[in-house]
C-alpha cells in the first residue's frame, strides 16, 4: 500500500472536493463567530432617563454586555435608567457590602461595642500570636497584613474553589468556625495598604459576634431597616435571584459567600443603593462616617473604613467598586459636588468607567479605579471572575472583588471578586 | 510582573500552540485517525481559552490572538476538508497505527471534558 500524505494531495482538487472544503471552512467560521463573545450593546428595553442610560452606556465602553441598572443622585434628585433591568431589579453588589461591613464597624464604635483598637484576641479568645493582635481598624482600613482571600484549609479546599471558580461558580464556603481556625493559621505579615477580602469576612463576622447578632441580622437591623432599604439583605442562600454572566458571557452562579458574606454577598437594587448612597453622603447613614479618609492607601487613593477616595480628579470622588463571578458595580460620590453614582450590572465585566459620570480625569496620569480587572480579556487564569472575586476598589487594581483564583479586581471582592 | 499580564501571556501561547496544532494536523498527517487526532487539542484549547478567558472589555491584545487562532482553524478546517479523502483511515506503518487510537481518544476526552465545562453549568442555572 502506498502512502499517501496531505501534501501530495493538494494537487488533486476537483472542484466537487474544494466545494466540500469551502463548506467545511465556512461552517467553522460561524462556530468560531458563534464562539466569540463579540462586543455588543445593554441587552433589553430601556427604562427610566434615556440620557443617563446613553451617558452610562458611553462611560463603561465596550463589551459582551448583559443588564444594567443605574442610579445617579444630584442633591436631592435621583434619576434612575437601565437596559433590561430597572431600578428595582435585583443583583449582587460584591465589594460594595464592604461599605456596608464598614458603616456597622463605625456604628458598632459609637455603640461603645467596640473601638478602633480592639483587638481580634480580644474578640476570639481562642486565638493567639499575630492574629490575635489585629484590631478592628486596620482591618476595615485595609492594613491588618492578612492575605487578599481566606487561605484555603487544605488541599481539597484549594482544588475545590479553583474548580468552582472555572466553573462559574461560588468559590467560597466555610463556616464562621473555619473562617476563624484559617485566621489562626494564617501567617500575618506586615501591616502595608493590601486589599483583603480575608480581612473583611474577619472584620464582618467579628462586629456580628460582639453583636451577638448573625451577619445578615446586623446588616437588616442596623442598616437596611432604619434606611428603608427592603430589597437589600445577606442572601441565606443561593436561590432567590438570577445567575449573572462572567465578562465572556457565561452563566455564573449566584454567590453567597458563606462565612465571607461580609466581603461581598449582599444583592440590591439600584433603588436601595441611591438611599445608601444619599444617607452616606448626607451623613446620616449609621456610620457614615467610615466614607471619609483616613490615611493614604496607595499613592493615588486614600482609605477610610473600606471607602476610597481619589483626589486626583476632579472633583475628588470617594467610592468602592465589586464583583462577582456574574456582577459588577460601582458605587461612587463627589462630596465637594453633592453627585453620586451607583451602577450595577449582571456581567463580571468593569463597570468602573461609570466614575467618568461623576467625576473627571485631572490629568492623563489620572487615576481610575483599579481594583481588580475581572473581566476584560481572554486572560487565561483569570475567570473573570472569577473566582472569589468579592473584590472592591481595585481589586483589580485595588480594592475588589472576590474573585479568588483569578486576577483580583480592585476594590472588589473577586473571589476573587468581592 | 501582573497578573494581567501573565494572563496574557499564557492566553497568547495557548492560542498560538492551537493553532500551530491546528495548522499542522493537515500538513503532517498520515491518515484519517492522525488528523482528527491533530485537530482534537486545537479545538480543546480554543474552548479553554474561552471556558476561562475574561473577554472583558475587547481591549487586550490577546483578543487579537484570539482572533488570529480562530482563522487558523477555518484554515484548518478547510484543509482537513481537502485532504480527507485521500487519507486511509489509518496509518501504513503498523507502528504508527498503534498510536493513533490513543492518541485520538485523548484528545475527544479532552475536548469533551472543556466542552462540557462550558455548557453543563449553565443548564443547571436554567
Amino acid at each position: 500500500m502506498t502512502m499517501t500524505s496531505a501534501t501530495d494531495t493538494d494537487t488533486r482538487r476537483t472542484p466537487r472536493r474544494r466545494a466540500i472544503a469551502v463548506t467545511a471552512a465556512a461552517l467553522t467560521a460561524i462556530v468560531a463567530v458563534l464562539l466569540t463573545p463579540l462586543p455588543r450593546g445593554f441587552q433589553g428595553d430601556v427604562t427610566g432617563d434615556e440620557a443617563l442610560m446613553e451617558a452610562t452606556a458611553a462611560a463603561l465602553g465596550s463589551g459582551h454586555w448583559q443588564h444594567v441598572a443605574v442610579a445617579k443622585v444630584d442633591g436631592d434628585t435621583v434619576t434612575t435608567a437601565g437596559t433590561g433591568a430597572d431600578a428595582t431589579t435585583e443583583f449582587e453588589i460584591g465589594s460594595l457590602t464592604k461599605t456596608f461591613t464598614a458603616a456597622l464597624f463605625a456604628d458598632a464604635i459609637d455603640r461603645g461595642e467596640v473601638t478602633e483598637g480592639t483587638r481580634l484576641g480580644e474578640i476570639w479568645p481562642q486565638l493567639d500570636g499575630k492574629a490575635a493582635e489585629v484590631t478592628l481598624s486596620s482591618l476595615a482600613m485595609q492594613r491588618s497584613g492578612l492575605p487578599r482571600v481566606e487561605p484555603a484549609p487544605s488541599v481539597g479546599d484549594a482544588v475545590a474553589s479553583v474548580l468552582a471558580s472555572y466553573l462559574h461558580r461560588d468559590p467560597y464556603r466555610g463556616s464562621v468556625d473555619d473562617l476563624i481556625r484559617t485566621l489562626g493559621d494564617t501567617d500575618v505579615s506586615d501591616t502595608t495598604p493590601e486589599y483583603s477580602n480575608f480581612g473583611f469576612a474577619v472584620l464582618g463576622q467579628s462586629l456580628a459576634k460582639v453583636s451577638g447578632m448573625s451577619y445578615r441580622e446586623l446588616v437588616k437591623q442596623r442598616i437596611t431597616q432604619p434606611l428603608g432599604m427592603s430589597r437589600t439583605y445577606v442572601p441565606a442562600s443561593a436561590t432567590g435571584l438570577s445567575h449573572g454572566y462572567t465578562a465572556s458571557g457565561l452563566p455564573a452562579a449566584p454567590w453567597t459567600l458563606g462565612a465571607s458574606a461580609p466581603a461581598g454577598a449582599i444583592r440590591s437594587t439600584a433603588d436601595d443603593m441611591a438611599i445608601w448612597l444619599r444617607a452616606t453622603m448626607e451623613g446620616t447613614a449609621p456610620g457614615a462616617v467610615a466614607a471619609l479618609p483616613r490615611a493614604d492607601f496607595d499613592e493615588a487613593d486614600r482609605i477610610g473604613f473600606a471607602w476610597m477616595t481619589t483626589t486626583g480628579r476632579t472633583p475628588a470622588i470617594t467610592w468602592h467598586n465589586g464583583g462577582t463571578g456574574g456582577y459588577s458595580s460601582f458605587l461612587g460620590f463627589t462630596a465637594d459636588a453633592g453627585t453620586g453614582i451607583v451602577v450595577l450590572a449582571d456581567s463580571a465585566i468593569s463597570v468602573d468607567g461609570a466614575i467618568d459620570l461623576i467625576s473627571t480625569a485631572s490629568g492623563s496620569a489620572a487615576p481610575q479605579p483599579t481594583g481588580t480587572a475581572p473581566a476584560g480579556s481572554p486572560s487565561a487564569g483569570s475567570p473573570s471572575t472569577e473566582s472569589a472575586e468579592v473584590g472592591a476598589a481595585s481589586a483589580r487594581s485595588v480594592p475588589g472583588t472576590v474573585f479568588p483564583p483569578t486576577a483580583p479586581r480592585s476594590a472588589r471582592i473577586e473571589g476573587d471578586r468581592s | 510582573m501582573s497578573a494581567a499580564l501573565v494572563s496574557t501571556i499564557v492566553t497568547t501561547l495557548v492560542l498560538a500552540y492551537a493553532a500551530w496544532t491546528a495548522l499542522a494536523a493537515g500538513r503532517r498527517a498520515q491518515s484519517r485517525r492522525q488528523l482528527l487526532a491533530g485537530l482534537l487539542p486545537a479545538v480543546a484549547f480554543v474552548l479553554l481559552i474561552r471556558l476561562i478567558g475574561a473577554f472583558g472589555g475587547w481591549t487586550d491584545a490577546a483578543l487579537w490572538v484570539w482572533l488570529a487562532a480562530l482563522v487558523a482553524c477555518v484554515w484548518a478546517a478547510f484543509r482537513a476538508a481537502s485532504v480527507w479523502p485521500d487519507l486511509p483511515w489509518s496509518a501504513a506503518d503498523p507502528k504508527v497505527a498503534r498510536g493513533e487510537v490513543p492518541r485520538l481518544v485523548v484528545g475527544a476526552a479532552f475536548a469533551a471534558a472543556i466542552a462540557g465545562a462550558l455548557v453543563l453549568p449553565g443548564l443547571f442555572l436554567g
